[in-house]
């Protein structure tokens, strides 16, 4: 996204997306550090905020900055590595979490992380754990709707069964097949809204579209 | 369960919409020989399914086991059937 322009609430432009210069931050601590020497204290936010023209939140920031209560003036944010000991898992402490997954895959997030502190020391949080094991694997980690058809449906097996179909059925009239088919009503078969009319309506479009469209297509051309 | 029939429908839409193409039934059973059977009997019964049709179903265990064994074999006699019994798949006595 490109950057544009924007005015805060004191009315000064900034650009959105982009932090101040340092040439801004330093005005904005020599306002800060003038206060303190006149007064003994630093300013209020909202006070430093109408002074200098900067929003609230970046005179928050250089307050806390200023006073020693926050060691960085910027803090990562966004995509990217983030939160509390996102950058501290090892190789060796992937590999113990993958351990005690395999040992009980049921237990909760928080015992992974006093497991983890316990082998290792490092400190992580449950959202960080939530997030590795969602996103540190081949597949994701979230629920997904499997395809109707399984991925062997182009097998050898299957090709070679389904020539042979249609070599049998290429010696009768078309218009005399008749195809049936079991189909138990569970859950999301009697829940799903997404069905138009009726559940098995649209898993019979599907299996016989397969076997109409190569029947007719061998019919024809004979 | 549920039979299509092909007719001369000229697309899968048509074919699904038009009811004379399409029979079905829906009951407590629906995974069991024992519904399939009743449910060939049933389009038998309606004349869903007549002579010189040809029934099409995939090879699953309710469909050729237990009393869908000899479903093949009734189905070719079956106008000898109809006559000969009022049921359409009688058991078959083992000796």
């Amino acid at each position: 996204m490109s950057n544009y322009v924007k005015r805060n609430s004191q009315g000064k432009y900034y650009t959105a997306g982009k932090k101040y210069s340092a040439e801004t931050y330093a005005s904005i601590f020599k306002v800060a550090v003038n206060y303190k020497q006149s007064t003994g204290a630093y300013p209020l936010p909202s006070h430093l905020s109408e002074m200098t023209s900067v929003s609230f939140k970046v005179a928050k920031k250089v307050i806390l900055f200023v006073s020693g209560q926050s060691e960085n003036l910027h803090k990562p944010s966004g995509h990217g590595y983030s939160g509390k000991g996102s950058m501290k898992l090892s190789m060796m402490d992937q590999f113990f979490l993958l351990g005690l997954y395999h040992t009980d895959p049921s237990r909760p997030l928080y015992s992974y992380c006093t497991e983890l502190y316990e082998f290792s020391g490092t400190e992580v949080s449950t959202t960080t754990l939530c997030k590795w094991f969602r996103s540190s694997f081949n597949y994701k980690g979230t629920c997904r709707k499997p395809s109707i058809f399984p991925a062997q449906k182009f097998s050898q097996e299957n090709i070679r069964k389904l020539e042979e179909y249609v070599n049998i059925v290429s010696y009768f009239d078309h218009r005399r097949f008749v195809f049936t088919d079991e189909k138990p009503m569970k859950g999301t078969d009697i829940y799903n809204k997404k069905f138009d009319v009726l559940p098995w309506m649209a898993l019979y479009r599907l299996l016989t579209q397969v076997l109409i469209y190569a029947t007719r297509t061998t019919l024809w051309q004979l | 369960m549920a039979a299509i029939k092909i007719n001369n429908e000229n697309s899968i839409d048509s074919m699904l919409t038009n009811s004379s193409s399409i029979s079905y039934q829906v009951g407590k059973f629906q995974g069991t020989s024992t519904a399939f059977n009743y449910f060939i009997t049933q389009l038998v019964g309606t004349r869903f399914l007549k002579t010189g049709h040809v029934l099409i179903c995939d090879n699953t265990t309710i469909h050729l086991t237990e009393e869908n064994k000899n479903l093949a074999e009734v189905l070719w006699k079956k106008k000898k059937l109809g006559t000969e019994s009022t049921s359409l798949f009688p058991r078959v006595k083992s000796d």
